[in-house]
């Protein structure tokens, strides 16, 4: 069975942005052990030579395009002219 | 009138043409049966209104007049497609998905979108942010997921056709669980322009129909390149139709993969209709061979892993910037992500991106993320070979019928593993099509899959073809409360 401390978890979330009250933190853990702990035999295959899957880029030629930029700008929740408003980055 | 409710679309065609009936009388008698039984079911999160969806419509070609549904994660321009969550409660697609704009040219008509699992994530449609969907067949239990609201609509002859999407299964499961037809198409054959990502790597559209020949039909109708998405491919030959003769092809052999139908859990009475059809297949004239692929049992594991990596990635865009839910008052930038994606995003998400964060975390990458890849190239060999002995694969979809709402709610692994016969194709790009083949004793629908090579998507729907004419299950249609 695979454990993890609450303060892993809390690092993870702080990593992907989000805030995990304190009641649903068990059941989060619970899941996560569980499907951690349901996969973890996967790293027997780690050192068995299998290969990873073969992967090529597909590339275009890079060729702008005109696009309206109003009906994007539309869907922000907060804009001025062609910026979009977000809290201040630095201190005053 | 009523004739039309499951009629399929080569009959809605003829009597369109034939003038019968006019679009507009069509159109109007499904909305209707939303409004009759869709606020049991649940199955759209909008209908259209009439004009609109007329307009949207050229109204010429194969589907001209055609009413169907498109999943709520698959972009239609100037609707709302919100993914069923709430951090999309209020995004309005500036642009088609690709396929939709396919199907607008040959005529099809999208009347609404209609619910899943909050960003394609789960195998009962019970994670939306909005509704439960119910099944038709017995609406205290679940339709299967996560394009549940897709294939509800079309099982209760809301629809004739839908759109859903693919990670993991979440389309051949509903439809299995609901008695219809669902394809995952290779990977790359339908482009994924306008399908809001979750694991960019396993996301395919999928399409539901009651009918072998529609779904043939409407695959014809999607397919090939698109410069807006790189990863998808053109195909020389789009007819998925003339196969369709009711016969198996010469000298044609099935494999059945045996170790999936030893696999401890099984409900019995789906095995014992799983066997039914493959002697089926057999009376046919199938060849049958038994194989075993084990390497397929590592399935749900790996697309655990993977699918979670991407999940975390992809969904990483949410951030209340450009566009989506913002909390209020965010008094830093840090504050606004954060609390943004806290109150946009539900329990199921979360999860998720937090094992998806973890399995790609310093220390834990070799183990699990990159561990789970190496598997899915052994997967993708396993297939290779395996097909050079059989035309295609027989496997079950689920390894249950349609369990109770709420049956998994304090077990969620157990839930997870809805696709654990359904994810390797995902896992491998390979398509996989959903055929029903009975029912149990209480009336719940029953469905096999029929597994090919990439790009076999005419073989397949050729012995499901046979199969489903030679059989009664695709004349059951759910009694609506």
């Amino acid at each position: 069975m695979i454990h993890i401390t609450k303060e892993e978890l809390l690092k993870l979330a702080q990593a992907a942005n989000l805030s995990l009250s304190e009641e649903e933190i068990p059941g989060i853990l619970r899941r996560l052990e569980a499907v951690l702990s349901y996969a973890a035999y996967l790293q027997e295959f780690q050192d068995t030579g299998a290969s990873l899957p073969q992967i090529s880029n597909i590339v275009r030629e890079d060729v702008a395009k005109e696009t309206p930029i109003e009906p994007l700008l539309a869907l922000a929740p907060e804009i001025e002219e062609q910026y979009y408003i977000v809290p201040a980055i630095l201190k005053q | 009138m009523n004739e039309f409710a499951f009629a399929s679309i080569k009959t809605l065609r003829q009597a369109l043409d034939a003038g019968t009936i006019s679009i507009d009388e069509l159109l109007s008698y499904y909305l209707k049966r939303f409004e009759t039984y869709d606020k049991k079911l649940g199955s759209a999160l909008e209908v259209f209104d009439k004009e609109s969806i007329l307009q949207a419509s050229s109204l010429k070609g194969p589907l001209a007049g055609i009413p169907g549904i498109v999943k709520d994660n698959i972009c239609q321009k100037d609707r709302i497609t919100s993914c069923s969550s709430k951090i999309l409660q209020n995004y309005r697609a500036p642009y088609n998905a690709t396929v939709v704009s396919r199907l607008d040219e040959a005529g099809a008509l999208r009347v609404g979108r209609a619910n899943c699992d909050e960003f394609a994530m789960g195998s009962s449609t019970e994670t939306s942010a909005y509704q439960i969907t119910r099944n038709p067949w017995d609406l205290d239990r679940v339709p299967g997921g996560s394009s549940g609201g897709s294939i509800v609509a079309v099982a209760a002859g809301l629809v004739p056709w839908s759109l859903g999407s693919e990670t993991g299964g979440s389309v051949r499961q509903p439809a299995a669980l609901c008695g219809i037809v669902g394809l995952k198409p290779t990977y790359g054959l339908l482009s994924r322009y306008g399908l809001v990502a979750y694991a960019s790597s396993l996301d395919q559209i999928g399409i539901s129909t009651r009918y072998v020949y529609d779904n043939a039909l409407l695959l014809s109708l999607v397919v090939g390149k698109d410069p807006m998405d790189a990863t998808s491919v053109s195909v020389e030959n789009s007819d998925y139709i003339s196969n369709l003769t009711g016969k198996l092809k010469e000298g044609f052999t099935l494999g059945i993969i045996d170790n999936a139908l030893t696999t401890d859990g099984f409900d019995p009475e789906v095995l014992k209709k799983l066997e039914d059809a493959i002697k089926h297949f057999e009376g046919l004239g199938a060849k049958i061979k038994r194989i075993s692929l084990p390497i397929m049992d590592h399935a749900a594991a790996v697309y655990f892993m993977v699918s979670r990596a991407e999940a975390a990635s992809n969904l990483a865009r949410f951030d209340g910037v450009r566009y989506g839910y913002r909390c209020d008052n965010p008094t830093s930038l840090t504050d606004m992500y954060t609390r943004s994606r806290t109150e946009g995003f539900g329990a199921e998400v979360k999860a998720r991106i937090l094992v998806g964060m973890y399995v790609l975390s310093a220390g834990h990458s070799n183990e699990y993320y990159k561990a789970a890849k190496r598997v899915q190239a052994l997967m993708r060999e396993a297939y290779y070979e395996a097909f050079k002995e059989v035309d295609l694969l027989f496997a079950p979809v689920s390894p249950t019928h349609a369990f109770k709402l709420g049956e998994f709610k304090d077990n969620s692994l157990a839930l997870d593993l809805q696709d654990y016969f359904t994810a390797s194709n995902n896992l491998t790009g390979t398509p996989a099509l959903a055929v029903p083949c009975g029912f149990t004793q209480a009336g719940l629908p029953i469905g096999f899959q029929l597994i090919g090579p990439e790009f076999s998507e005419a073989a397949i729907y050729q012995a499901a073809y046979a199969y489903e004419q030679s059989t009664e299950w695709h004349t059951k249609h759910p009694d609506l409360p």
